[in-house]
């Protein structure tokens, strides 16, 4: 992480909680990453781990009953939590756009996607109605779909996944958002498709300096594309830095566990089965003391129970949550190894 | 396009308007059964719209030289006791009671489909408390409302045209409400907010079209039962007032000679009955044929 430039969107602290009949529920701990302008960062982690809701906090479209109980969120020094709702629907509608993981449900079925377009830029950019129209035929063949013109006036369910994210993506870059939030925009998706939107998506945050969260469980998918990447788990951001250092050298022993439960190539049609992290997810309703990767972690202490889970430094930019770093002394050895696969 | 863009995107055939139309619209999409439906209640409607044109009597023309003929040319449903055209009759009577149909069912429709949805959107309190509005006017007995009604305003048609809109709209707000409830969590409703829409636009601009389809077909049986309410009001004498003719009305009138001319109470009651058949195969049809649309 360069600390030159101002960060576009910092995160600190956050914390998201649900109050339910049966007590509290807290789903994001203690959250914290900061963005670059034009900078794709990764936020991985399992199911239930947090990462949707981080990300979508940042345009506090936390779901109901759910809330940002504690957390400081800065877009571009405008504090996002403290934001009244004009300034919210401000923020929303020209400077953060969204796509999410279901394009077959994320476009209104009863209208036509040049219909849909047209609509962005005529409320959010108060477009003429012949700017508009000119507009959303650019940004079709801009995201990738050919003959825009004919395409503008098709409904949603004659597209295939892959262009309805495309429109997707489109829609949600109409009025130059400068941060994109991306929620598993590729898991519904078959593997071609998935590398066509990831290069759209590294394409676009190049070409008009789109930041982006890609939000994955997919080790593969944010490899292939960010720049930096946090990991998430139980609600806490457990390690963070530049996708090389965090794939060479990770030191948080959850990082490790899940780039080893990644299938390899080289493992198909062997009977090798892949290393599954043994137990569960924590429980989002207990209140926990120390490290949330504890009970599930092959080199715990009894010191864990005292840590804070504050990232600590390991190398400029490359931070962990684990203090006990079991790897630190196998670095050089797994980094020869990472040197002889590639 | 870069090369992996144009890997794999392989666009359905394109098609022009027309057979767009073709494939997800339009009368010839409709399954068979819709479609008779459809005619059905176009006969109907155009036979009250055109009434004046085509009933060969006048809808109080006594002519006491022939009392209770039977069904023949000239009288095509017979003549009542008073010797009038039974035919010209329900022409009348149907142009009288489509309009007030079509009325107090059309005009709480959007009414509910609003209020449903505006809860459906907020849920919460304003849900809670829409809901149990909306409770109480389905609970209510709807036949003791109009007649209520009618107590105040005073017999004929206007009791109908207040007091059943004010019952009405609740089962559309409810079939609304609880599309909204299915719809609110939906994607494209998420992305209205990520969006920066306005809540206005989302409901109004993104959810109703949605959620009407529901409350289309349900109200081509909302019709019938209307019809039946307003037949029975005017059985009872509570509907428009002699000599005008209601369908509920002329049945009445012929009860007391149904044994000896059947047909002043039968042939009008079986419009009723066709009005009723028409409007469900429509709304039974409309219900599958976009399905069959679909899966073509």
């Amino acid at each position: 992480m360069s600390l030159a430039s101002k960060p576009l969107l910092t995160i600190d602290g956050l914390r998201v909680e649900f109050d339910g009949p049966d007590g509290r529920l807290v789903a994001v701990r203690e959250a914290g990453l900061s963005i670059q302008p034009g900078e794709i960062v990764g936020l991985v982690g399992e199911s239930g781990s947090g990462k949707t809701l981080t990300c979508r906090s940042v345009i506090r479209l936390v779901p109901w009953p759910g809330r940002i109980a504690a957390g400081r969120i800065e877009f571009d020094g405008r504090d996002v939590v403290a934001m009244k709702a004009k300034e919210l629907r401000d923020l929303r509608a020209h400077d953060v756009g969204m796509i999410y993981q279901d394009p077959f449900s994320s476009l209104n079925p009863v209208f036509r996607i040049g219909d849909q377009l047209t609509e962005t830029l005529r409320v959010n950019l108060g477009l003429s109605k012949a700017e508009a129209r000119a507009r959303a035929l650019e940004l079709l063949s801009d995201v990738g779909i050919r003959d825009p013109e004919r395409r503008a006036l098709s409904y949603p369910h004659e597209f295939s996944g892959g262009m309805r994210q495309r429109v997707m993506i489109a829609l949600a870059t109409a009025s130059q958002p400068r941060l994109l939030l991306a929620d598993e925009p590729t898991t519904a998706l078959d593997v071609t498709t998935q590398a066509q939107i990831l290069a759209l998506l590294t394409r676009l945050s190049t070409e008009r300096e789109i930041a982006v969260l890609l939000v994955s469980h997919d080790f593969g998918v944010i490899a292939q594309v960010c720049d930096r990447v946090a990991v998430m788990y139980g609600g806490h951001i457990v390690e963070m830095g530049p996708i090389g250092a965090l794939y060479r050298e990770a030191q948080h022993p959850y990082t490790r566990a899940l780039l080893e439960s990644v299938p390899r190539l080289e493992s198909a049609g062997r009977a090798t089965r892949k290393t599954a992290i043994p137990g569960a997810p924590p429980d989002p309703t207990e209140s926990l003391t120390g490290c949330v990767f504890k009970p599930r972690c092959r080199y715990a202490q009894p010191s864990c129970d005292q840590v804070s889970m504050a990232l600590e430094t390991v190398s400029p930019g490359h931070e962990t949550a684990c203090p006990v770093r079991p790897f630190a002394a196998a670095d050089g050895a797994a980094a020869a190894r990472a040197g002889a696969q590639a | 396009m870069s090369a992996v863009d144009a890997l794999g995107q392989q666009p359905p055939p394109l098609v022009g308007a027309a057979e767009r139309r073709r494939r997800i619209g339009g009368f010839r999409a409709l399954s068979l059964q819709a479609k008779i439906g459809a005619g059905i209640l176009a006969v109907l409607f155009l036979a009250g719209v055109l009434a004046p044109l085509i009933a060969p009597y006048g809808q109080n023309q006594l002519d006491f030289t022939s009392v209770l003929q039977p069904p023949s040319l000239t009288h095509l449903m017979g003549t009542d006791a008073a010797g009038r055209d039974v035919f010209s009759r329900t022409l009348y009577a149907l142009r009288l009671d489509l309009t007030i149909v079509v009325l107090v069912t059309y005009v709480p429709l959007p009414i509910g489909v609003l209020i449903g949805a505006v809860a459906g959107y907020y849920g919460g309190l304003l849900d809670g408390i829409l809901a149990r509005i909306t409770d109480t006017m389905i609970a209510f007995p709807f036949i003791v409302l109009v007649i209520a009604v009618i107590s105040i305003v005073g017999p004929g048609v206007k009791g109908v045209l207040i007091g059943v809109p004010i019952v009405a709209w609740a089962l559309y707000a409810r079939l609304a409400r609880s599309e909204m409830l299915v719809l609110r969590e939906q994607p494209f409703m998420l992305a209205t907010t990520a969006l920066g829409y306005s809540k206005r636009r989302a409901i109004l601009r993104h959810a109703v079209p949605n959620l009407m389809r529901s409350s289309l077909i349900y109200s081509t049986l909302d019709m019938v039962v209307n019809l039946l309410l307003l037949a029975g009001l005017a059985y009872l004498g509570l509907g428009a007032q002699p000599p005008n003719a209601e369908l509920g009305s002329i049945i009445a009138d012929g009860q007391t000679t149904l044994l000896t001319a059947w047909w002043v109470a039968t042939l009008p009651g079986l419009v009723v009955v066709l009005f009723g058949v028409g409007a469900g195969l429509l709304g039974d049809g409309l219900s599958d044929g976009r399905l069959r649309a679909r899966v073509q």
